[in-house]
């Protein structure tokens, strides 16, 4: 399907949303990472979603994937955090996971 | 920051929020539909499939739809002028043709009639006949011509993209805390709800809509500023030449030739764009000892929306010419177009840039929605402009949904048989919309809201139904057979269809809710702040 830049986008978005000073608090989480280690979560997903849109789609297409997935990605997160703030974030964890595995096969 | 620095800047934010909010209320209506018909057009030849659906036809090459069409068109108009074969693809199933007669050579002779576009089977060249319809190309028409006459449409769907791109601009200055209302949205809040929802759907998608925005207006740009071609070219023709390649031109001689088979012409050409495929045909003088073969490069490709050409001869198959390399202009302005329509996008990114569409839509939406809900006073009376931007909200964001669910309805439940009946279609889908937006002038303005919304859901939702019980590719047995086209456009609707309710069952939950006070006291607040924010 080709959407693992949108999974990974997602799930940097979501490390985004975190390492905000409401989120931290509205989230309730007990434990969680620093703000520096998220942010390097979120620009390191960030970097692999990017690199993913350029394999996927080529030199030309890939960087119109890459900025239009990351876009379509903050939505969906936008609307579950206003609603389930730990949901969507724990969905960031899921997005990642899924995100990541479909980079396997080629290692 | 200096003191005077700071004094400075408060001042260029609210001049912006002030441009802002104006010039997007103005546009605003316009610009909503031309970002909902916009973004529809995204699935343009899906639609227009799902219009007719008659015709189900599998893809086959583009060398065998070519040869079976130039089979068809040997034998239905051996003589004409031209010849122009628009070939199929994945999303195009059916070959479509044009023939234009050799004019009369009696300059006092009547012109004979235009003869209409047909649709042939590619896998045989039988010519297939479906119930008339506009199908996706109005939406994409209406998109950049507003059902206006040529040229005011594009003139005025011009000015609204400039309004837009100066909106975007002004928007951007304005709202100052970009990053740290990156993730806030708040519901049930009234004007912190709908500036949320604004700022949201604005900033996420930005690079999207500034894209489309700028795109959309070089698209046309010739046409709003001719003069760089007017200073360069005393001749409108010599710029289409030295841009696009010389079009073969030469008379009929009368002497009779075979026409060269045309599959080995499109083999050499693909060979020569490096895999591209051509998507349009257009044979010159056919049979004739001056016959050519133009074959033109599909943008399915490649971000260039304008591919190159090649000129064939039509007699021995030898390459003539070919279209000049593109310039750093030609091929900007090609990526640019590309960009803008998306033509090159695969199912994923195709979807990417509906979605992204849509967020665009509600970006504008949102923002109408904004302009009226911070005027209005508690307890007071709104004063005509209110009332009326109300209205046009209503006519906006609510009825045309309503006109488009309607133009797609009549598509099956008018008879096929009905003369004009695309036009028939097209006249249902605006009197809808207008006469919608005017009934629900004269209901209170809740209300309004809830019934409008509800009206257009209860269509969208109705679309699925009707489809399934006017023809026989209905949700089940679409699914059955894998017509994934149909199942698709069913869960559209039904997802529009919901989305349509749900605002409804908002509206009406509000108008029921008498006025809630504040839980907790207002926290003083910076009014300059408050100010530049609420735009």
């Amino acid at each position: 399907m080709r959407i693992e830049p949108a999974l990974l986008s997602y799930a940097s978005l979501a490390c985004l949303a975190l390492s905000t000073h409401r989120l931290r608090r509205d989230a309730a989480f007990e434990r969680l990472p620093t703000v520096a280690t998220l942010r390097g979560f979120a620009v390191a997903l960030l970097v692999l979603a990017a690199w993913r849109a350029v394999h996927d789609f080529g030199p030309y297409q890939g960087p119109v994937a890459f900025i239009g997935m990351v876009s379509i990605a903050g939505l969906p997160l936008v609307l579950l955090l206003s609603r389930w703030p730990r949901g969507a974030l724990v969905t960031g964890l899921a997005t990642a996971a899924v995100g990541l595995g479909m980079l396997i096969p080629i290692g | 920051m200096s003191k005077t620095a700071s004094n400075a800047a408060p001042g260029v934010r609210q001049s912006m929020a002030w441009i802002h909010g104006w010039l997007g209320l103005l546009a605003g209506w316009i610009l909503f539909a031309m970002f909902l018909t916009g973004t529809a057009s995204y699935f343009r030849p899906e639609i227009t499939r799902w219009m007719q659906p008659e015709i189900d036809l599998r893809p086959v090459t583009a060398a065998t739809a070519a040869d079976t069409a130039v089979a068809h068109l040997q034998k239905v108009a051996p003589t004409a002028e031209q010849w122009f074969i628009y070939l199929p693809d994945a999303r195009t199933t059916a070959t479509r043709i044009f023939i234009r007669e050799r004019p009369n050579p009696d300059p006092d002779a009547k012109p004979a009639p235009r003869r209409p576009e047909l649709r042939l089977d590619p896998a045989t060249g039988e010519e297939v006949t479906a119930r008339d319809t506009r199908g996706g190309e109005h939406f994409y028409r209406f998109h950049f011509q507003l059902q206006i006459p040529h040229p005011w449409g594009r003139w005025l769907a011009g000015l609204c993209a400039m309004a837009m791109l100066t909106a975007i601009i002004s928007g951007v200055i304005t709202h100052k805390r970009i990053f740290v209302d990156f993730f806030t949205l708040r519901w049930s809040k009234g004007q912190r709800s709908w500036l949320d929802a604004h700022n949201v759907s604005a900033v996420i998608a930005l690079p999207f809509h500034a894209m489309i925005t700028y795109t959309g207006l070089i698209t046309l740009v010739a046409m709003y500023m001719p003069w760089p071609i007017q200073a360069n070219y005393k001749d409108p023709a010599t710029f289409e030449t030295a841009v696009f390649g010389a079009e073969p031109d030469a008379e009929a001689t009368g002497r009779p030739a075979a026409l060269t088979p045309v599959a080995p012409l499109i083999a050499k050409a693909s060979e020569e764009w490096g895999g591209g495929r051509p998507a349009t045909m257009v044979v010159r003088n056919p049979n004739d000892a001056t016959a050519t073969v133009t074959l033109f490069q599909s943008a399915k490709d490649r971000l260039n929306a304008r591919g190159g050409s090649i000129v064939f001869s039509g007699v021995d198959g030898r390459r003539l010419s070919a279209s000049p390399p593109p310039g750093p202009a030609a091929e900007t302005s090609g990526v640019m177009l590309g960009l803008h329509m998306g033509s090159f996008a695969g199912p994923v990114l195709r979807w990417t840039y509906f979605l992204l569409g849509l967020a665009g839509t509600a970006m504008v939406g949102t923002g109408l929605m904004l302009w009226t809900v911070k005027r209005k006073r508690p307890g007071a009376a709104p004063f005509f402009g209110i009332r009326l931007a109300e209205r046009l909200n209503v006519g906006a964001i609510a009825c045309l949904p309503a006109g488009m669910a309607a133009f797609l309805l009549a598509n099956r439940l008018l008879p096929a048989t009905l003369p004009a009946r695309g036009d028939v279609e097209v006249s249902i889908m605006f009197w809808t919309w207008f006469g919608l937006a005017a009934l629900a002038c004269v209901r209170p303005i809740r209300r309004a809201w809830t019934e409008t919304l509800a009206i257009a859901a209860v269509a969208f939702l109705a679309l699925p139904l009707v489809n399934a019980l006017t023809t026989d590719r209905g949700f089940v047995r679409s699914f059955a057979n894998g017509d994934w086209l149909f199942v698709a456009f069913d869960l559209a609707m039904l997802a529009t269809g919901a989305l349509l309710g749900f605002g409804a069952w908002r509206a009406a939950q509000k108008s029921s809710r008498p006025a809630r006070k504040p839980r907790v006291a207002a926290r003083p607040v910076n009014p300059l702040r408050e100010a530049v924010d609420a735009h």
